[in-house]
């Protein structure tokens, strides 16, 4: 009998494992949400609030480092509006995108959001409307040229997000360690050879002190050559994408590359780039083990507040290839800043807050605070710099522009080993160049005319 | 089975499922589903971001063609390779020792044990710290004792996978050391009495008496081994990022980087949970085969001796 009912017990257990695992794999094979599709689009309508009502507004931010400048301004512009709008400023950077999807499926979108990467996602996903209704001639002059660029503001011909802030890139050089050294800190590098060429002096020099010429953070060869390989090869009209043909030619880009690698044969790299990070490289430059390497706007706020150093540093225009610029450098995070939501009720109401906060004076207000660097040439010129020590030498110049996003950057899919792999390699003399160029050319073209023919991506020309 | 007694034995036995529905909850909120969940990836391109697109076998045929997810299995093989070999011997030389009647035994036991308790990557920060070549402590130790004129480039292309492998088998020995150190304790002492009588010591005892006897737990800590070297990535990942030029890359370090990349999306992986999950599910079914072949030849040693 005994036996009998613990069968029988194993019976029941086993029947409702099964049932349970049949739900699972029923509600686990629902059908997928459409993210925007439950949310009613906005787009070209809006509704007014009744009178004497606030118009709520909520404005969800990836960013915190301005919380409190933010907070104070939201406050301020709630109380002076005339428009009776309310606005609720949220920040978050854990889980962001999962969040705002999350939001969308449920219906509760925020008005305003900040793109945490490029705007092509968000679009294509229907999250975002255009704002070229709101758009003046007056606005589209203020921004010039850092508007209407493909896959950072503009889709598929309309626009979805305006530029505001960004960071430009630099040789960041220490000017004690140059001095040491035996070399004008006035006079950094103005070619690769040149940049070699300091290298080589500083290394041979400072050696035995632990002092090494050049660092790139190669343990993420894409977070190394982001801001160094490619900018220098934009910069002497290098690039591994031409705009003009639409397609990848590697060929002067590896050029670049082999300048790189011949300061890595040379013994003049700081040791272990292989599995250095950026904040040890950071680290270690604070410490003054390092000459040069290249890098952001943001390393002002990093010998700022993460790592202080007592150390000279200076920053100046990258090295060309030769010595001739005859190309632009591009910014990071640059030309894409607010969009309004597409399950916004008030998009005028959305609109007037963002007006605000890319005034002239708010804009002005939130680079001398040090917040951010204004990438907009025209309102840049009126504001004044942040008072903190390096930000004078991120002053934009005339090569610090926007540029439309490369394909691999607006999100064309590359199986296998991406370039920065393959050419990392190179620099760190693990493979070599031979047949490197052909491989990718063939690699990338192939992946862009598939998704260019399949309508998955619109070609991408300026 | 009619309804009548089906409800009564329902009634009879509620304490029972009252007691196994929390952890049945949990079983198929946190096992069950998420399973199922990766299965249904496999089939689907999803970036946790816009729409899931259906796209059949194609995660499939990717995987064939996937030169890095060949590339890290080939280096988990060599990993769990060496940290097998190295590890198991070791920890149960180790257990053996202070399993002795020593002065201070316990002392060295608890201070073997620790690596397993600290964080794994805090552990590998550590390390990087003493391995780095520009100020690592084991440079300045191998200069200043005048054994290298240069500094060793520790995480370069050469030494980075006997790095890795190094500073894992240090956190591993503890563990495995009491897995032998508990079988040790099992072996009946009248056996090593009856031994000595007989004239049996030292290098005797140990052959024919302790490791024979230690077979059932070895076998069971091998296989345990075995399967927690393959899930290593955690401290690959502080170590070396997979690096240089992916040559420590580990499968579960890859599906680490397909299902949540480490700020390179642009780099050499984008976030694809449809992949990252057949690469996951591929994974499984690898460790598995090799856990099962492993388990198969372990019994068919037992049977011949």
């Amino acid at each position: 009998m005994m036996l009998k009912s613990k069968k029988q017990l194993m019976r029941m257990a086993s029947l409702a494992m099964g049932s349970a695992l049949l739900l699972s794999v029923f509600s686990g094979c629902g059908a997928p949400a459409d993210t925007a599709g439950t949310g009613e689009s906005a787009e070209g309508t809006s509704t007014t609030a009744q009178e004497g009502e606030k118009i709520p507004i909520t404005f969800w931010t990836t960013q915190r480092h301005d919380l409190e400048f933010m907070e104070e301004k939201v406050a301020e512009f709630n109380a002076t509006n005339t428009m009776n709008i309310e606005v609720t400023y949220e920040a978050m950077t854990d889980n962001y995108d999962n969040n705002l999807e999350l939001a969308f499926q449920s219906n509760q979108a925020p008005d305003i959001f900040r793109p945490k990467s490029e705007i092509v996602p968000y679009v294509k996903k229907g999250m975002a409307i255009p704002i070229d209704e709101f758009l003046t001639d007056e606005d589209r002059e203020r921004y010039g040229d850092t508007l209407g660029i493909q896959n950072v503001n503009v889709y598929d011909g309309q626009t979805y997000s305006i530029p505001t802030y960004g960071n430009n890139y630099r040789l960041i050089y220490n000017k004690d360690v140059f001095r040491k050294a035996g070399l004008d800190p006035e006079k950094p590098p103005k070619t690769m050879e040149e940049l070699r060429e300091y290298a080589r002096i500083i290394t041979e020099n400072l050696k035995d002190e632990g002092i090494y010429g050049f660092a790139m953070n190669m343990k993420n060869a894409y977070s190394a050559m982001y801001r160094s390989v490619d900018e220098v090869a934009r910069l002497s009209d290098m690039f591994y994408y031409d705009y003009e043909t639409g397609t990848y030619d590697f060929s002067e880009y590896a050029k670049v590359v082999q300048t790189f690698a011949d300061i890595y044969a040379d013994g003049s790299f700081f040791p272990g780039a292989e599995s250095l990070d950026i904040d040890p490289l950071r680290t270690q430059f604070a410490l003054g083990n390092i000459g040069m390497y290249m890098s952001g706007y943001w390393e002002v706020a990093v010998y700022d507040s993460q790592f202080p150093t007592d150390q000279e540093w200076g920053a100046c225009v990258l090295p060309t290839y030769d010595g001739v610029v005859d190309g632009v450098n591009t910014m990071n995070s640059a030309g894409r800043s607010y969009c309004i939501s597409s399950q916004c009720e008030h998009p005028e109401a959305a609109w007037e807050f963002i007006k605000f906060i890319t005034s002239d004076e708010f804009m002005s207000e939130y680079q001398e605070k040090g917040y951010g660097l204004i990438v907009v040439p025209s309102v840049a010129e009126k504001a004044g710099t942040c008072e903190v020590y390096g930000s004078e030498f991120f002053n934009l110049v005339d090569t610090d522009t926007i540029q439309p996003l490369a394909p691999e950057m607006a999100g064309l899919e590359i199986e296998g080993k991406s370039f920065y792999d393959e050419f990392g390699a190179v620099i760190m003399g693990q493979a070599s160049m031979d047949g490197l160029v052909e491989a990718m050319n063939e690699k990338y073209n192939t992946a862009l005319t598939a998704a260019v023919e399949s309508g998955s991506m619109a070609p991408i020309t300026k | 089975m009619n309804t009548k007694s089906l409800k009564s034995r329902i009634r009879q036995n509620r304490t029972v499922y009252a007691m196994l529905l929390p952890g049945f909850i949990f079983l198929v909120l946190f096992a069950i589903y998420p399973i199922v969940w990766i299965l249904r990836m496999m089939f689907y391109q999803y970036t946790s971001f816009g729409d899931f697109n259906f796209t059949g076998l194609k995660n499939f045929s990717t995987l064939i063609h996937d030169e890095m997810f060949w590339n890290a299995l080939k280096n988990t093989l060599v990993y769990a390779f060496f940290k097998l070999i190295i590890t198991i011997p070791l920890s149960f030389v180790l257990a053996y020792f202070v399993n002795m009647k020593l002065r201070g035994r316990m002392i060295y036991r608890s201070i073997y044990f620790m690596p397993t308790i600290i964080s794994v990557s805090i552990m590998s920060t550590v390390f990087y710290l003493i391995f780095n070549p520009y100020n690592g402590s084991v440079n300045q130790l191998l200069m200043t004792l005048g054994i290298v004129d240069e500094p060793i480039n520790w995480f370069g292309n050469q030494f980075a996978m006997v790095t890795v492998l190094l500073i894992a088998v240090w956190g591993a020995l503890g563990n495995y050391m009491t897995y032998f150190l508990s079988g040790l304790a099992t072996i009946p002492t009248d056996i090593y009495e009856s031994a000595e009588l007989d004239g049996a010591t030292g290098w005797k005892r140990l052959w024919h008496i302790t490791i024979p006897m230690m077979a059932p737990i070895t076998q069971t800590v091998i296989m345990l081994a075995l399967i927690q070297a393959f899930k290593d990535y955690e401290n690959i990942m502080v170590l070396t990022g997979g690096g240089p030029n992916n040559c420590t890359e580990t499968l579960y370090l890859y599906i680490y980087r397909l299902m949540f990349p480490m700020g390179d999306s642009y780099g050499n992986v984008v976030l694809n949970y449809g992949y990252g999950a057949t690469v996951a599910f591929a994974t499984a079914i690898i460790v598995g085969i090799i856990t099962m072949l492993y388990l198969r030849w372990s019994r068919k040693m037992d049977e011949t001796f």
